[in-house]
């Protein structure tokens, strides 16, 4: 259940690789030391939801990215004269995604005559996707959460162990008896 | 008789009703059957029993006479089993919306909208674009404008799915969880 190879398969989707994931399970397994069967439970849900929470971040990041282009072409649509607007959008936006510098630059001054930042950018692109990134986001909180319970409960149980393993000791050691020293006369 | 006829005429209907057609219905609806089956006791095999025997002997490091205990452990373990095969499921929901129909045919007849293909499709096969667009709606749709795109698209098919999980997620691992801790007081 716990170190990769035991796992039938692993959480892997097209992208993502082995070596990747298997890193990340050794510094968890590392850092966290799994005492028993129960706490390597705990440390997998720690690996899972960690694992699931970043992949959603980066999908989140590529949908910001693509959505970026649309505000782009839709500004320009907006924005520029009739001719650009009406055969040149898409393929400015599409250069401009893709870093060529006429395009560029093109944009940037569009934007500065009409007293616009990338901040407008970026907020038309998240308004083109808010309701999936609201979905995303609610999936991250909720993976999170779970993260954050694993290692609650592997805290909570490690503590109840100190706790149990102090007073077994106490219980072994004698009453100390309380002897009055007097001051020597 | 008139009830006779009714009960003939609902068995014609029913026949004709034999569940989602497209690609996408179809994965949709398997996954409901593994959903609902997820948190059923009944569905767990002869691999899956050995494998929650296993995990509530861990679990309990041994003390099978404590039935008290064992009881706790393996309840904590038909949750942990639930819990792995939602994780299986998680990569699975990735996978499936990939391979999606309305991922996959995406474009595949665009060139139909195209009013010379439109008026050649009319004339050869006696339907209009229009008509054939509302059964192969993807397939018409234009398609996806580069690869990024299409995993904006992937993503937003499988967050619907994955967001069905959750729940069934979160009722296990609180079930497990209260088993876990209630063996540390039965341990005590």
């Amino acid at each position: 259940m716990c170190s990769p190879p035991n796992l039938p398969t692993l959480p892997l989707i097209d992208g993502e690789t082995r070596s990747d994931y298997e890193s990340f399970h050794a510094s968890c397994l590392q850092a966290i030391k799994p005492d028993d069967a129960i706490e390597r439970v705990w440390l997998q849900d720690f690996i899972d939801y960690a694992w699931e929470a970043q992949r959603l971040r980066r999908m989140k990041a590529a949908l910001i990215q693509v959505n970026k282009r649309r505000a782009v072409e839709f500004l320009i649509k907006d924005l520029a004269d009739k001719d650009t607007a009406l055969y040149h959008a898409k393929s400015l936006s599409k250069e401009w995604s893709s870093g060529e510098g006429g395009a560029i630059i093109y944009f940037e001054e569009l934007l500065d005559e009409h007293e616009l930042t990338d901040t407008s950018v970026m907020a038309k692109a998240v308004e083109n996707c808010l309701p999936v990134l609201e979905k995303i986001d609610k999936l991250i909180g909720a993976y999170d959460y779970r993260r954050d319970a694993a290692l609650r409960e592997l805290e909570k149980r490690r503590d109840l162990l100190a706790k149990r393993a102090r007073d077994f000791t106490n219980s072994l050691l004698p009453d100390a008896e309380v002897t009055e020293i007097k001051a020597a006369e | 008789m008139a009830i006779d006829r009714k009960t003939a005429s609902n068995r014609r209907n029913s026949a004709k009703s034999t569940g989602p057609k497209s690609e996408a219905g179809k994965a949709r609806s398997a996954l409901n059957a593994v959903s609902h089956g997820l948190s059923a006791k009944s569905a767990f095999d002869a691999v899956a029993q050995n494998k929650i025997d296993e995990l509530a002997t861990s679990f309990a490091q041994g003390k099978k006479e404590n039935q008290a205990l064992m009881d706790a452990a393996r309840e904590a373990a038909e949750n942990q089993v639930i819990l792995e095969r939602i994780r299986d499921l998680r990569t699975q929901v990735w996978k499936t919306s990939a391979h999606d129909r309305s991922i996959t045919g995406r474009g595949e007849l665009y060139a139909l909208n195209d009013p010379g293909n439109a008026q050649y499709f009319l004339e050869h096969f006696g339907a209009s674009v229009g008509e054939f667009k509302k059964l192969f709606p993807n397939e018409l749709t234009e398609p996806f404008s580069s690869d990024i795109d299409r995993d904006a698209a992937i993503v937003d098919l499988a967050t619907k799915e994955l967001a069905k999980l959750v729940r069934y997620e979160r009722q296990a691992a609180n079930r497990r969880d209260r088993a876990l801790r209630a063996m540390e007081q039965l341990s005590d």
